[in-house]
């Protein structure tokens, strides 16, 4: 048994180039200094895949990782997984993490991670059952959606009580904007789906008998009621997100004038109401469902009569998809924006990036930039529904046009000279959480080591109140807690929405209960600072050895330049001036190079990571 | 005579109640071992949930050969004596709503006798979905 509780001490390695599988201990000291999900995953990922890997090329990895609580109730941390690789959208570090039951199920599969490599000749699936693995011609299955795969297999009786992470036609064509789902959850960005489809992994397959055994669990499950009780008074736990889900935010931010509108030409949606909350849970709303071990239920299933655009059926739209395909292509037909959502989840499509992109083309496209001759003839123009969802099944198809979109913003400014236009980060697509509005999330957005992130920072005490939103003075140290609190809670493969009780701002007390009470290791709020800022660092050296530097600490030439045009917001953005002397006090507080934006030798040194002061120094 | 019930349109397959049940019974989380079986679809539309339903003359209780499983007067919770349940499985293949289980380690088969009285699922429900029904004896 291992040492520590939570974990079943075993990673399963798979060769598709050899069709091997085996099963590795996994080490001790890497529990205890990276504890897990995103931390153990970017060990591995950094160790395996050397400098200048092509993403799409059988030398890259991709790493499935769940952590040491998922199986247990902790609450809304139970079932997530995260999605580890190099990104083929912008060639950087990328994280994806999605929710359902496919983290715990793992764990009862008897284990705490898969590290994939290789490439497949012919379509695998990946089945993993009570400690043991099998490769499975997929053949049957390969150009098969999302949903439509995970319901043929699970009405084959081997499979029928089995959770499913696979991908769909955008991850089989290489789309950069290729998702990985499971169930009705994603794995959203960066195009880890298109790195799955390269290796030609349909699937990976979980079913288990086991269990999760932790330390004492009388004082586990009387620490988790304690837990549900803080959650009961919490409003946006107990009322705001079982009610309304994600969708709330739409309201939230269109009010404050800033809800991205128009690809962030305007921050204010006029026709907003029809896209929000009550909107949705007024003539959409059927009903509610949970994460693993989650009392929030924040997922919404909605549906509309009609299928003028597919299927109007989906659990979604979320909040970002809300802004990427609803205010971001002014686009206020609800009924469409939920069929686009379930299309983008059946072809296995980002719907933050594939909605941006969108936006940002039709913009170019109206200042002459993008024309016919470049679209295959099509207008592109905002306020279109039935445009927007032929340019996702487009994106999808990853040729022509569609192709043009896939490859992301970075790569539609270089194309068509609209590099102003591109609201990206390191190349991947902000979302819809104002970075001009912001100050804070914008520095998260510009040190994301993914790039346009909402993940890395957070925006929600700057929207809550929790601290002063319009301040700057201060915001670049500010993050750096912000991220110490997102990376731990990645560690632990934690739902966001955690945030509100574990705390929004730093690593709290209630992290060490957790890590104490799950697996039996005492850290201090101190050492889980350090955990955070290793496994920081080591994906920042991931990225620095294939070129990244304090160049890439960016923001879009919107945010820095041109102030919020008009509204409640009218004027904020982020002055160049202000943003490089808050990224320098991000950079000190961090004990990074203010030059070079990279971890010093000397904090790598102090983080036990002297192989990667050496590879950088 | 009280038994559980679920209400699927207010379950939302977030499975704490196979948690706490598996960590009351068990000391580990596991949902294979709890006493309640759960499936969702794809679009979680709709879960369905096999729990015992403590019928009037059980048909496990008559099938048992070994007199492991228990109901006083025929009415009310069956429970199990592990002391005697030979681990048989008549009374798993017997069970028309699928509720008894075998639990491979222990050689037992295993069920819902609703915590004596006090049932951890009902208390940790956050929807209220799963509730004890009483139902009137006739
Ligand atoms: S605890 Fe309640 S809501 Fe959750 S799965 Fe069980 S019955 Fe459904
Ligand atoms: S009443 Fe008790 S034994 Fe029965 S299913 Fe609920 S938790 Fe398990």
């Amino acid at each position: 048994m291992f040492k520590y509780g939570g974990y079943t001490g075993n990673i399963l390695r798979v060769d598709l180039t050899a069709g091997t599988t085996k099963v590795e201990k996994l080490d001790e000291n890497l529990a205890r200094d990276y504890i897990g999900g995103n931390g153990i995953a970017a060990r591995y990922l950094y160790d395996i895949v050397p400098a200048g890997t092509d993403p799409l090329s059988p030398e890259n990895a991709l790493i499935l990782m769940n952590g040491p609580v998922q199986g247990t109730r902790v609450p809304a941390v139970g079932g997530r997984t995260v999605v580890v690789t190099r990104s083929p959208l912008n060639g950087f570090f990328i994280d994806a993490y999605y929710g359902g039951h496919f983290g715990a199920e793992l764990k009862f599969a008897g284990f705490d991670g898969i590290v994939v490599t290789g490439r497949s000749e012919k379509p695998v699936m990946l089945v993993v059952e009570d400690g043991e693995a099998r490769l499975v011609d997929a053949s049957p299955y390969w150009g098969m959606k999302t949903f439509e795969f995970q319901e043929k297999l699970r009405g084959e009786e081997e499979y029928h009580d089995s959770e499913i992470t696979c991908i769909g036609p955008a991850g089989e064509n290489l789309s950069p904007m290729a998702c990985i789902i499971s169930g009705v959850h994603a794995a959203g960005r960066g195009g880890v789906g298109a790195v799955m489809g390269s290796k030609h992994l349909k699937a990976v397959v979980a079913k288990g008998s086991g269990g999760v055994r932790v330390p004492d669990m009388e004082a586990l499950e009387k620490y988790c009621d304690s837990i549900n009780e803080r959650m009961k008074e919490n409003p946006a736990t107990s009322k705001v997100l079982p009610t309304f889900g994600t969708p709330a935010i739409v309201a939230a931010n269109n009010n404050l004038g800033l809800l991205g509108t128009r690809n962030y030409q305007v921050e204010v949606f006029d026709e907003a109401d029809a896209i929000n909350g009550e909107a949705l849970r007024n003539s959409a709303f059927v009903k509610s469902a949970s994460c693993f071990s989650c009392p929030i239920g924040c997922a919404k299933l909605f549906r509309m009569e009609g299928d003028e655009y597919g299927p109007a059926e989906s659990v979604g739209p979320e909040y970002e998809t809300l802004w990427s395909y609803g205010s971001n292509l002014a686009n206020s037909d609800l009924k469409s924006i939920i069929a686009a959502d379930r299309l983008s989840d059946e072809l296995g499509l980002d719907t933050i990036s594939v909605g941006s992109v969108i936006g940002m083309a039709i913009e170019a496209f109206e200042k002459g930039l993008i024309t016919a001759a470049d679209t295959g003839g099509i207008v592109l123009k905002y306020g279109d529904p039935q445009l927007m969802m032929d340019l996702i099944k487009q994106v999808a198809t990853n040729e022509g046009f569609g192709a043009v979109l896939g490859a992301g913003t970075r790569e539609l400014g270089r194309r068509f000279n609209a590099e102003k236009l591109a609201m990206e980060t390191k190349g991947l697509e902000i979302p819809a959480h104002s970075p001009r509005g912001y100050p804070g999330m914008a520095i998260g957005y510009a040190t994301s080591n993914r790039g346009g992130t909402h993940q890395d920072g957070r925006p929600s005490a700057e929207r809550g109140g929790a601290v002063d939103r319009k301040l700057k003075e201060g915001k670049g140290e500010y993050i750096v807690g912000v991220q110490r609190m997102t990376t731990l809670a990645d560690c632990l493969v934690a739902c966001r929405f955690t945030e509100g009780i574990f705390g929004l701002t730093n690593i709290s007390e209630d992290y060490v209960d957790i890590m104490k009470h799950v697996t039996g290791m005492d850290y201090t709020v101190e050492e889980l600072n350090d955990v955070a800022d290793r496994v920081y660092a080591l994906e920042r050296a991931f990225n620095a050895r294939e070129g990244a530097s304090r160049k890439d600490d960016t923001l879009p030439y919107r945010v820095l330049n041109e102030p919020i045009p008009d509204g409640p917001a009218a004027g904020e953005f982020m002055e160049p001036d202000v943003f490089e002397r808050e990224l320098e006090a991000y950079y000190r507080k961090r004990g990074w190079d203010v030059e070079t934006g990279l971890p010093t030798a000397e904090t790598l040194r102090r983080l036990k990571l002297d192989d990667v002061a050496s590879d950088l120094y | 005579m009280p038994r559980l019930c679920v209400d699927e349109n207010k379950c939302t397959d977030c499975r704490i109640c196979q948690l706490v049940c598996s960590a009351r019974y068990n000391g580990v989380y596991s949902p294979k071992l709890s006493r309640i079986s759960k499936k969702a679809g794809i679009i979680p539309d709709t879960t369905t949930t096999d729990v015992c339903r403590q019928c009037s003359d059980a048909p496990c209780v008559a099938v048992c050969p070994a007199e492991a499983l228990i109901q006083p007067g025929g009415e009310g919770v069956v429970t199990l004596d592990e002391s005697l349940c030979t681990g048989c499985e008549l009374c798993v293949d017997e069970c028309p709503y699928n509720a008894i289980w075998f639990n491979g380690e222990t050689d037992l088969a295993y069920k819902c006798d609703l915590c004596g009285g006090s049932p951890e699922c009902e208390k940790r429900c956050p929807t209220v979905a799963i509730y004890v029904y009483e139902e009137e004896a006739v």
